[in-house]
């Protein structure tokens, strides 16, 4: 049986991003407490979930204007940094 | 930085809007959708996107290239949202402040859902419900999450891009999927 010492630990490594999801993998197996080990099961699956949230395409419309509104603005143009030493 | 990109930036800092359009061609994509998960809405994020790019283009002779054009672009990006949340006085909350959220702490709960079939994004409950908590999680960790869960963008980029430490960008990261999961707990819990 893994030792509760050793289940906080992990649960530190795991809260200071310390700990990999393989590394979860290998103490889960360990892991015979039944909350702990639903614990690790459901934030590993949330991590990869949201892994493959799929990226929304920028409208082409809003493309175009960008393009646009560069084209007839004027940029800033950089200090002189003599200047600033005066 | 590649060179083909150092040579896009050369060609923009001295007016070569074509050049630029090369850039936000390789950019857009990301930062839209880091504004569109930060704001949960088309319209202002599109208006935030607008915003971001014209600024860079203005002050692209600010960019020294001491860091990646990309971290520099996600911080305007970033600091864009921020301005405009500031002028609406939108309820802020602190970014020390704990976690009270029903899920920023570890409940002792029954069910393992990692397992159930429908934890998979091919179920469009899920993943609206995905959607809908971003929308909800606390504004300080919502960055922190998109740039590194759905971005994939490195820890210590995170930091220099939110100006915040490392320590502070993992615990943000932590607490962000304790709530995703905590979101993801109930909705199973009901099917």
């Amino acid at each position: 049986m893994i030792d509760p010492n050793r289940i906080f630990d992990l649960m530190e490594r795991l809260m200071n991003e310390d700990l990999s999801l393989e590394g979860m993998e290998r103490f889960q197996r360990e892991i015979e407490d039944e909350f702990f080990r639903q614990f690790f099961n459901t934030f590993k699956k949330t991590v990869e979930l949201c892994h493959c949230i799929e990226e929304e395409e920028v409208p082409e419309m809003l493309h175009i204007r960008v393009v646009e509104i560069i084209c007839r603005t004027p940029q800033q143009k950089p200090r002189n940094p003599r200047r600033r030493k005066k | 930085m590649e060179l083909l990109e150092r040579n896009l930036i050369d060609k923009a800092k001295r007016g070569d809007s074509r050049a630029f359009e090369e850039l936000l061609k390789k950019y857009e994509t990301k930062i839209f959708n880091l504004l569109l998960r930060m704001t949960g809405n088309k319209t202002e994020a599109a208006d935030l996107f607008q915003e971001t790019f014209i600024s860079a283009w203005k002050n692209l002779a600010k960019f020294r290239g001491e860091a990646n054009f990309s971290t520099w672009l996600y911080r305007i990006a970033v600091n864009t949202v921020f301005m405009r949340h500031r002028k609406k006085k939108l309820k802020t909350v602190s970014m020390d402040a704990p976690t009270k959220t029903e899920s920023g702490e570890i409940k002792r709960e029954r069910g393992d859902w990692s397992t159930n079939p429908l934890a998979t994004l091919q179920n469009d409950e899920l993943r609206r419900k995905l959607e809908k908590s971003l929308k909800k999680m606390p504004e300080p960790y919502r960055p922190v999450f998109v740039l590194s869960d759905m971005q994939g963008i490195p820890n210590e980029e995170i930091g220099k891009i939110l100006k915040i430490t490392l320590p502070n960008v993992k615990s943000r990261l932590h607490r962000a999927r304790l709530f995703m999961r905590g979101q993801l707990s109930d909705y199973f819990k009901t099917q």
